[in-house]
């Protein structure tokens, strides 16, 4: 039964953070005095001093400190996890990127919405002024999902190919890497999204390869088919030479 | 001479490291880079570094450009995190694997954030990285609790609650062969009785810890007091239920 939180009050997390370090093992006393100084926190601290008791007897004296001896090369699974979440968040902090803070999750409504507008405001901050190619910190926005049904006719009578060619580039199966700058630039003029979309796209499909389509209308068994070069495609489909070096060189 | 932390708390003093952390810290500081570095790769390297040491060497590491030190101290403080990690980690609570990593991915993360420049998350860290560690177990089991959590995948309270039989009134009978104190108990007095406490079921065990240890009554005639019963969000009735089984189920082990 928490009162209404103060305007001037500290958070969640700092209140909880500053418990943990002063009372380690919490005592009845202690819980009121935390309480009486923040009764909109009540319920939180006696859960965390519940869950603080239930470690008290464990012996944790291994807990504090790391042996040098130790090889460096092996780590667990999850620890091999924690360490990659670290690198990313790592390159966030380095790029300015500001990343939803994981440890201060949302407990209350309003703590929930303020949280839902820095991680908005994360989003746009990054959409407008760090989108860069082989960025991982963010999803990629799928432009494909939002073109009209025209675009794929207008933007393959613009580039001069067919229609399939630009299914199989959304469907990942051209390899990215085969695909020139200078093409992106015509499908993204073709197609009339922002160049650094389509970029983008390309960009995180090379270092997050798609799983291969399935054809599941087909008569036949389901089978994997391997990306092909942006070359082959237009091969494939009976695209002249010319033209073809006209799209892969400019 | 390690640098003084400057989070203040909310009584307006600093935070501070324990004197043996500021201790180690002094020491590794006069390490040459050399030896520091020989510190993390060979394996037949002598000593031990506290938790909160690795934390103060990823920063200054951080601060000076020093890549390669950043990623050996970081590696070492996860890697020996994540084996902590299951020790607070409640027995009995359902999902540990994803409490588990749950709990290192944000210490990682929060370890990463806290590199930041003017950034003084850390100062806890240098403090108490096993305090750390239970605000983020905590911070789990709340998001659990929490509608607004996404995942589902882990519930702390046992929604399968026991029957709620109101069997006249237990606690008189039971509650005198609980171990008596004059207000509530002091769990650092008796290991012995910490460590059977915790085995008991969750609902037992938290009523227990809720009424014996942290001196809240069963229930109480003003709605707006804070009990044991509001805070499970059951019947008066069924937290002496519970303590009635806890108490018998201590009694099995010889300690009530």
């Amino acid at each position: 039964m928490n009162t209404s939180i103060p305007t001037n009050a500290p958070t969640l997390s700092q209140v909880l953070d500053e418990f943990a370090l002063v009372v380690g093992i919490p005592q009845a006393a202690t819980l009121d005095e935390f309480v009486r100084q923040y009764p909109y926190y009540a319920d939180e601290l006696t859960e965390f001093a519940v869950y603080l008791l239930s470690t008290a007897h464990v012996d944790l004296s291994d807990c504090h400190v790391a042996e040098a001896g130790e090889d460096p090369s092996i780590v667990s699974p999850s620890a091999s996890k924690a360490i990659s979440q670290f690198h990313n968040a790592l390159y966030d902090v380095r790029t300015g990127v500001a990343t939803p803070d994981v440890s201060a999750r949302p407990q209350s409504e309003r703590e929930a919405s303020s949280m839902a507008a820095i991680r908005e405001k994360a989003i746009a901050d990054f959409t407008l002024s760090n989108r860069a190619p082989g960025s991982d910190a963010l999803e990629t926005e799928n432009f494909w999902a939002k073109l009209p049904q025209t675009a794929y006719g207008n933007a393959a009578a613009s580039i001069g190919v067919s229609k399939i060619l630009l299914m199989q580039l959304r469907d990942g199966q051209i390899r990215p890497e085969t695909v020139p700058d200078v093409f992106k630039q015509k499908l993204a003029e073709g197609l009339g999204v922002a160049s650094d979309l389509v970029f983008l796209f390309f960009a995180r499909a090379r270092s997050s390869p798609r799983p291969v389509a399935q054809y599941l209308k087909s008569a036949d068994k389901p089978t994997d088919v391997a990306p092909q070069s942006l070359q082959e495609a237009l091969q494939a489909l009976g695209v002249k030479e010319d033209k073809q070096r006209e799209l892969l060189q400019g | 001479m390690a640098t003084p932390l400057t989070r203040q708390r909310r009584d307006g003093t600093l935070y501070l490291r324990p004197p043996d952390v500021e201790r180690e810290i002094d020491e590794v500081s006069a390490l040459s880079r050399a030896d520091l570095l020989a510190k993390f790769r060979q394996p037949s390297a002598s000593g031990r570094l506290r938790l909160e040491t690795l934390v103060h060497l990823c920063r200054r590491a951080f601060a000076a450009g020093d890549d390669e030190l950043l990623n050996l101290a970081a590696k070492r403080l996860i890697a020996s995190v994540d084996r902590c990690i299951h020790g607070l980690i409640p027995p009995g609570t359902p999902n540990p694997t994803y409490v588990h990593e749950e709990v290192a991915g944000m210490f990682s993360v929060g370890l990463a954030k806290g590199l930041a420049p003017g950034s003084d998350r850390l100062d806890m860290y240098e403090v108490s990285v096993v305090a750390v560690l239970k605000c983020r177990v905590n911070d789990v089991f709340r998001r659990a609790k929490n509608p607004l959590d996404e995942s589902g995948t882990f519930s702390h309270e046992s929604a399968a609650d026991e029957p709620d039989a109101d069997e006249g009134d237990p606690l008189a009978k039971v509650q005198p062969k609980f171990p008596t104190a004059d207000g509530p108990l002091d769990l650092i007095a008796s290991k012995q009785l910490a460590s059977a406490v915790s085995k008991l079921p969750d609902p037992l065990r938290r009523a227990v810890y809720l009424v014996h240890f942290l001196g809240l009554k069963i229930e109480s005639i003003d709605p707006l007091e804070r009990t044991a019963a509001t805070v499970c969000g059951v019947a008066g009735r069924t937290i002496r239920n519970r303590l009635e089984r806890a108490y018998q189920q201590l009694r099995t082990l010889e300690l009530a």
